[in-house]
């Protein structure tokens, strides 16, 4: 009894870690400075959020599951380039749908290519997002695409609501969608049985190799997502666009406390890890610190958070 | 009973076969299964019952050979497959995922739903009646499986199986972790659901079990089928002469004397871990074989790890030859001759993409080494005469150790800790899924250890193992040593008692 009680509060003991550092840093900022609390701060904050917000969320995903995804800023890249060329022809509907139907291609691609080649999945999202930026390259001539119509700005811009643009309502959809999917329907409890223990699972008789394209399919769709939103605030689309954010979004999953052995994590451990990452950036920014430092806090961060998930499962066999 | 035996078969298996490279794993099965029955299948390490019992589920793939249902020809390719077909499994080692609840592990492939969301309130339901006519009461829906002791973690295994209301099922040492009283607990259960018409195909190393249970034998010998047919009239003789093809007799003798004033070579005294277990102290003189039985829980295992530094402890003393460790870490415990077979081969004992030789020399590489670079011909030397000691099946001492089957993975793992000499030498569960014949030569290798002056600990959930090579038994309970007992000078139910603490009142109120 008392052992099981000692390891739900380690469980417990996390959840309010994260939290609690959360609570923290919005008191100090709100004390320590008056700019913080201020509502043009807090839209700010909310919409330099969206973009890694909804590729956190996307890579959550897969990684419950168990696999990687490090395409998913080169599937923006090429699904934003799409989308304004498209647009530029046929509107911008058609645009953002050709969009989402690249991005989940591409997705199938890299499931494909973890499952039936049995490529681990670092490596194939790596060479996959080699690929598909060159593809990018190739259509675009290495060129800066440029939007003709204006609007696919409306996403930068502030909604009726609060002010907060429509890019964060995007975000806050997203958000909502996939932390509903993810934890209350039975593919959600899939993706973490499967990335807990593909042995299990499949004796289990769920289809691991169904449960990771999807998962994939899913990712590359939002990468797709935050790939429109990169793009209405330049307007354009180029090959390099959104380099590496795939890895920023990573390691706010991990300091939210999504497992890197896969089967464990939550949409809103990712989101809550993006929003912790971006209240230190947002301090040293209103404190005029630094930013050299920043990266340092930053980066210790996930030392932190990688080296608690470690030493959580060390414990428990 | 006659009439089952006219009706036609549930599954019949013809031809049969399946081979790895040039190593033909089984031959030409053929065998019929009627439902309602419960088969006990038996065999030595590697004599492919795993493999069997993989093909009937799934899992692997045969070469050759065709398994019928009602008649009916059927290939699985995956599990999901042959659970369409009504077939479950349990497997041989572990496979459960451990960040999410018991009841999700339960139900995992088949979460009741409406429109794709789980319905939350329906499953803990379900959980709770499953569990309830099962008996396995002290399991919650909602505690995460990592929590979870390793028995524990086995009656989920055991639920989800259950859980498919499969027509077959199919369990691979399901009691090979578990306690006396859970082991009766499910071979009950299996009688239940073979009364109800279901057919199980239960593999153990445990003859008593399956004679108990098993309404028919199926003996494997080298992938081929040696006996099969009614329980009735066999006995663990006959048994094992059909498994390794000689009678194989497990007698316990009173071991050799150990001078009283033989020298003291492990003393622990007054140890207590950083959990709670303890404290405890004991000490084993050379040549002294000292026995710990215990329920599963009791504190054993966690003392021998506490010993060999793989936990921390809050307080007390380990001394090996009068030299007592300053620091208890498995490096300095190994430098000061201590040697450990921890319980959990997959976890911590061997490494499984690794050859045989390499896994059994990784202790003692140095003495392999001239001027740190390896000589490889004295080891595969040394290395081969421990295996073959061992009786280790293995196609050569260079395959990988996950190609190997449960029992000799265990014997893989004896080897390396009996190669580096140690003075004194703690195992947990040493025979745990190894055959008879194996069980004997281990017994052996023990008792001559012992004889050449090295202080043993044998922990052991089988009491006449414990019983049978120890000078002196422990029994713990509740994280303490409650008794002890001189060889031949208890009975395996009095052990039992102690283990429970039903033999002393006024113990029991001390302890809470
Ligand atoms: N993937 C594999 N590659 C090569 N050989 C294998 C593989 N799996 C099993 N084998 C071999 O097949 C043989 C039968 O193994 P199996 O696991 O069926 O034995 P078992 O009867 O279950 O033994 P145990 O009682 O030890 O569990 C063994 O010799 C084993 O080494
Ligand atoms: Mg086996």
């Amino acid at each position: 009894m008392t052992h099981s009680a000692s390891a739900l509060l380690r469980y417990r003991s996390r959840d309010l870690g994260i939290a609690f550092t959360a609570i923290a840093l919005v008191v100090a900022l709100s004390v320590s400075t008056d700019t913080f609390m201020t509502p043009g701060n807090l839209v700010n904050i909310l919409d330099q959020i969206a973009v890694v917000g909804i590729l956190a969320c996307a890579v959550t995903v897969p990684m419950i599951a168990g696999v990687f995804d490090l395409s998913m800023s080169a599937v923006a890249a090429l699904s934003a380039i799409m989308a304004i060329t498209v647009a530029n022809r046929w509107g911008i509907v058609a645009g953002a749908s050709i969009a989402i139907v690249i991005g989940v291609a591409l997705g199938t691609i890299n499931g494909l290519a973890v499952t039936y080649a049995r490529v681990n999945s670092f490596i194939a999202t790596l060479a996959t997002s080699m690929v598909f930026r060159g593809i990018a390259t190739a259509v675009t001539d290495g060129q800066i695409v440029k939007a003709d119509d204006m609007s696919l700005q409306t996403l930068s811009r502030p909604s009726p609501i609060a002010g907060i643009t429509w890019a964060t309502w995007l975000l806050i959809g997203v958000f909502a969608i996939v932390g509903i999917v993810v934890a209350k329907t039975v593919y959600g409890r899939n993706l973490y049985a499967v990335g807990g223990n593909p042995n299990a699972a499949l004796v289990s008789g769920i289809s691991v190799t169904g449960t990771r394209i999807t998962a994939f399919m899913i990712s590359g769709g939002l990468s797709a997502v935050a790939g429109l939103v990169l793009a209405s605030r330049a307007l354009s689309a180029q090959p390099s666009m959104g380099t590496g954010t795939e890895f920023t979004a990573i390691a706010a999953a991990v300091i939210g406390g999504v497992s890197l052995a896969g089967g464990a994590g939550a949409i809103w451990r990712s989101v809550l890890g993006v929003v912790l990452l971006q209240l230190i950036a947002n301090g040293f920014n209103l404190l005029g610190a630094p930013t050299i430092y920043q990266q340092v806090v930053q980066g210790a961060l996930i030392l932190f958070a990688v080296s608690l998930d470690q030493f959580l499962r060390a414990r428990d066999g | 009973m006659t009439t089952t035996a006219v009706s036609a078969p549930l599954i019949s298996i013809e031809g049969l076969a399946k081979s790895y490279a040039r190593n033909t794993v089984l031959h030409d099965l053929n065998l019929g299964l009627h439902a309602g029955r419960v088969y006990g299948l038996l065999g030595e390490n590697g004599a492919g019952k795993t493999t069997f019992a993989g093909i009937l589920s799934g899992l692997t793939h045969a070469d050759s050979g065709h398994i019928l249902i009602d008649g009916e020809p059927h290939a699985f390719r995956v599990p999901k497959d042959a659970l369409d077909q009504g077939i479950a499994i349990i497997t041989q080692e572990q496979s459960l995922a451990l960040d999410r609840s018991v009841a999700e592990n339960v139900f995992s492939g088949q979460l009741a739903s409406t429109l794709g969301f789980v319905r939350t309130r329906a499953l803990r339901e379900q959980f709770t009646s499953l569990r309830d006519s099962v008996g396995f009461t002290d399991l919650h829906a909602g505690t995460v499986v990592r929590s979870l002791s390793q028995a524990k973690r086995q009656q989920v295994e055991i639920l989800r199986a259950l859980a498919r209301d499969a027509r077959v099922l199919i369990m691979d040492e399901p009691t090979a972790i578990l306690s006396i009283a859970e082991t009766q607990h499910l071979l009950q259960l299996i009688r239940r659901l073979a009364e109800d018409g279901r057919l199980v195909l239960l593999i153990s190393h445990f003859l008593e079990d399956v004679l108990s249970v098993a309404d028919e034998v199926i003996v494997l010998r080298d992938g081929a089928v040696t006996f099969a047919g009614p329980t009735e009239g066999q006995t663990p003789r006959t048994l094992t002469q059909h498994m390794v093809g000689r009678a194989v007799e497990i007698e316990h003798k009173r071991p050799t004397r150990v001078a009283p004033d033989a020298p003291v070579r492990l003393a622990v005294t007054g140890l207590t871990r950083t959990d709670g277990i303890g404290p405890v102290s004991f000490h084993v003189r050379a040549g002294e074989i000292v026995g710990m039985a215990g329920l599963v829980g009791a504190g054993r295992s966690e003392v021998a790890r506490a010993i060999f530094g793989l936990d921390k402890i809050s307080s007390g003393t380990v001394a090996v030859d009068g030299v007592e460790l300053r620091r208890l870490t498995p490096h300095n415990a190994i430098r000061h001759g201590l040697a450990f077979v921890s319980e959990d081969r997959k976890h911590d004992g061997l490494s499984l993409v690794h050859s045989v030789r390499e896994n059994a020399s990784l202790v003692v590489r140095r003495k392999f080494a001239r001027f740190h670079f390896r000589t490889v011909r004295p080891e595969k030397s040394a290395v081969g005469r421990h295996t073959d000691h061992m009786m280790v099946k293995a196609s050569s001492i260079e395959q990988s150790v996950w190609q190997l089957s449960g029992g000799n993975q265990q014997k893989v793992m004896f080897a390396k800790w009996v190669m580096t000499n140690p003075t004194v030498l703690i195992v947990d569960e040493p025979t745990r899924g190894v055959d008879v014949g194996a069980k004997a030569q281990i017994y052996d290798i023990i008792l001559g250890l012992a004889a050449q002056g090295i202080a043993i600990v044998i922990i052991s959930s089988e009491i006449e193992e414990v019983m049978g090579l120890a000078h002196r038994l422990l029994v713990m309970r509740r994280g303490r040593v409650v008794r002890e007992f001189d060889w031949g000078a208890t009975s395996r139910a009095e052990v039992i008692a102690a283990a429970f603490g039903d033999y002393e009142q006024e113990d029991d109120t001390r302890d809470t």
